[in-house]
């Protein structure tokens, strides 16, 4: 803190003489910390030694053997969710009060080297065949309950990401993946279905205040994951999904001036400018005109200053509540 | 000669200072509002969200606009003049804005004074692309007044190492000796303006541009390392002067480039922590992972996953030691976190309170260490 700032504060008499003391005792006893150092010295440490014991393990397949480092990697993640349960204080429907850097540390470890011992063993062994689904569906479920019992938003997202994945896989048949076709419809619905269930989830996560401080991690990815594939719907289907991308747009703009969410509201802004002006460009382009070029251009400056105004507006509103 | 006024610049400090005591507990409610509505600062910064969406719509406009500017003025003679042209409009937009608005941070004033920049440097480079001195000048220039008029410290960073490139290009011109000896004298500019913002960061008539200081100085420290850097100074002159030099051929004064790459950072390490000056020490700490990398470059001592297992058992190790020792604060150290997070979330949240719990928090004159009421916490899930 600054001192001389109270200290004129003292002399316009904002503030009493004890508190400008306590606040000169306070500067003089100040603690340096170390928080953000420390941390990152570790991470950066965790995440060199796993790198250093891969390439190791990469290098010496060949005298190790499969079985010894399967073995291994499965140990080290029993030993990692052992820890974590030791030390985790149950499961509980409300945030963890106190959070210890070392169980959240070790747990997102345990969670990686989970996800690599599956990899490894369909790699080597090809236990699930071509069954994929159920090699990306047992990790998630192990992940979602980690995520829950030991209230770890950073293993929520790793879940979320893997069910992504397990649900593009599962509606996506095989000799698509194979054939490097993606323009397949069916992965859009599906990243509908997907994004709508996730912001259910979120939704009702508030509403039974069943681990509450997750429905962000929620909402987000369910958002970008509904307006994404609106936008791919509009951009490859037809034009119909503008109506969809509009009704979606106006659902999340909504409870996002309800919840007053300075977040919510730029990205659905965004992603609806993104929309509309794909409509005007494709309504544009169908006059074949010099004229066509010069209204894009000026489409694109009123628009973008008329949704400046907008935005600033909504920061003014909230400011003054 | 700041664009903004000057006492709006005042209160915002103010108001910032009083809302970190309001949460430390050292000042009541009432006495917190009642500084905070007769210290009422008009400069618009909007919530940190809302200033990356105006970000965005203002680079969209600015593009645009370039296009349709153009299209309609075709017969503009080069595209050098377009660009300036471009450049100026970009100038007068901000200064109009910050004048009308008062935008400060706020997303298009940023972006305005980077497009003032691009459009400069266009209109350098895109024609005869070999004029880096006369690029390097203007761009120092129009960067540090910027800086110096806007009060903004990206603008100070571009200014200062514009400068630098600036200074060597000059130099070097003046024959052999020059370039033999351009690593130290860059090292001498570095060091020289590492002192003169030393000596005037804490003038109170500079107070405004204290954060500009501080980049800078940072900057400073980085320039002094890497002149000095064996990687730096060998390629760099092997690219400069094509000298064609190869992996293994040795530099002039070789050895004490070494020892400035090597011992240059722990000096700032020890630094930083005899004077609890945290640029020092993250500036040491970076550079002691170029210094790694740089050494790995020309030497492999290690094989690389022997290398990369060592350095991670040595660093967790370091860690985990003094995250054990400063568990209880020690000799003025601590690993509690500081709760300097979110400006814009700290005094809207610290506002809810003083609405609340209008009565007076009480003042513990002296906490005990470590007692830490957690309350600092994190952003949580409202954005």
């Amino acid at each position: 803190m600054n001192t001389h700032i109270f200290e004129r504060l003292r002399e316009q008499e904002f503030i009493t003489d004890s508190a400008l003391q306590i606040i000169r005792e306070k500067e003089k006893k100040k603690l340096f910390s170390l928080h953000w150092e420390l941390k990152t010295i570790l991470y950066l440490g965790i995440v060199l030694l796993t790198t250093g014991l891969g390439i190791l393990v990469y290098k010496n397949i060949d005298t190790i053997g499969h079985q010894v480092i399967v073995a291994m990697i499965a140990i080290g993640c029993a030993a990692c969710f052992g820890y974590c349960l030791k030390k985790s204080p149950g499961l509980s429907r409300l945030k963890n009060p106190v959070t210890k850097i070392w169980p959240d540390y070790i747990l997102l470890l345990g969670c990686l080297l989970l996800l690599i011992l599956i990899a490894y063993i369909q790699f080597q062994y090809n236990v699930f065949g071509t069954r994929l689904g159920m090699a990306t569906f047992i990790p998630m479920i192990i992940l979602f309950i980690s995520a829950y019992y030991f209230d770890h938003i950073g293993v929520l997202s790793m879940a979320i990401t893997n069910l992504a994945a397990w649900a593009g896989i599962t509606v996506t048949p095989l000799h698509i993946l194979q054939d490097n076709d993606f323009s397949s419809t069916s992965i859009i619905y599906t990243g509908m279905a997907l994004g709508a269930v996730l912001l259910a989830v979120a939704h009702l996560s508030v509403l039974k205040n069943i681990k509450a401080h997750f429905a962000f991690t929620y909402k987000n990815f369910g958002a970008h994951g509904l307006l994404i594939s609106c936008l791919a719907g509009l951009f490859t289907i037809n034009y119909l999904w503008f109506i969809i991308l509009a009704a979606v747009c106006a659902y999340l703009f909504i409870t996002a001036i309800r919840e007053k969410s300075f977040y919510f509201i730029v990205i659905t802004l965004l992603y609806a400018y993104i929309g509309i002006s794909y409509m005007v460009i494709e309504l544009l382009g169908n006059i074949r005109d010099m004229g066509s070029v010069y209204l894009g251009l000026i489409y694109f400056i009123l628009s973008g200053i008329f949704l400046i105004r907008i935005m600033m507006n909504f920061n003014k509103q909230f400011k003054k509540i | 000669m700041i664009a903004y006024n000057t006492t709006d610049l005042d209160n915002e400090s103010v108001c910032d200072q009083a809302t970190a005591a309001f949460r430390h507990g050292t000042i009541d409610g009432e006495t917190y509002k009642k500084i905070l509505s007769s210290h009422k600062s008009n400069l618009y910064t909007p919530h940190f969200f809302i200033r990356i969406g105006l970000m965005i719509l203002t680079l969209v406009i600015i593009s645009f606009s370039a296009g349709l500017l153009g299209l309609l003025f075709g017969g503009f003679d080069s595209i050098t003049a377009f660009f300036i042209f471009m450049a100026l409009v970009c100038y007068g937009s901000l200064e109009l804005m910050v004048r009308k608005k008062q935008y400060f941070n706020a997303g298009i004033d940023n972006l305005l004074q980077w497009s003032t920049l691009f459009f400069l440097l266009g209109a350098v480079l895109i024609n005869n692309s070999y004029e880096f001195t006369l690029m390097s000048l203007l761009m120092f220039l129009a960067s540090a007044w910027m800086a110096w008029r806007f009060v903004d410290a990206l603008m100070s960073l571009v200014a200062y190492f514009s400068m630098l490139i600036f200074i060597f290009l000059v130099y070097v011109k003046f024959g052999d000796i020059a370039k033999a000896t351009a690593p130290f004298a860059l090292m001498m500019v570095s060091a020289l303006i590492f002192f003169l913002i030393r000596r005037m960061q804490h003038k109170s008539s500079l107070r405004y541009h204290q954060f500009c200081f501080d980049v800078v100085m940072v900057c400073t420290l980085i320039s002094f390392y890497a002149c000095g850097n064996y990687f730096v100074v060998k390629e760099l002159s092997n690219e400069m002067f094509h000298l064609q030099l190869q992996l293994s051929d040795p530099i002039p004064f070789g050895w004490l480039f070494w020892i400035l790459t090597v011992t240059i950072p722990v000096i700032y390490i020890f630094t930083g922590l005899k004077k609890k000056d945290r640029i020092f020490l993250r500036t040491g700490l970076l550079l002691i992972a170029i210094t790694v990398l740089t050494i790995r470059y020309y030497h492999e001592i290690l094989a690389i996953e022997k290398a990369f297992l060592l350095a991670g058992i040595i660093l967790v190790a370091i860690s985990y030691a003094c995250i054990k020792f400063l568990d209880t604060p020690k000799a003025g150290f601590t690993f509690e976190e500081d709760d300097t997070a979110n400006k814009d979330l700290l005094q809207l949240e610290a506002l809810i309170l003083a609405e609340t719990f209008g009565k007076k928090v009480e003042a513990q004159p002296q906490m005990e260490f470590g007692g830490g009421s957690g309350g600092g916490g994190g952003a949580g899930g409202t954005f």
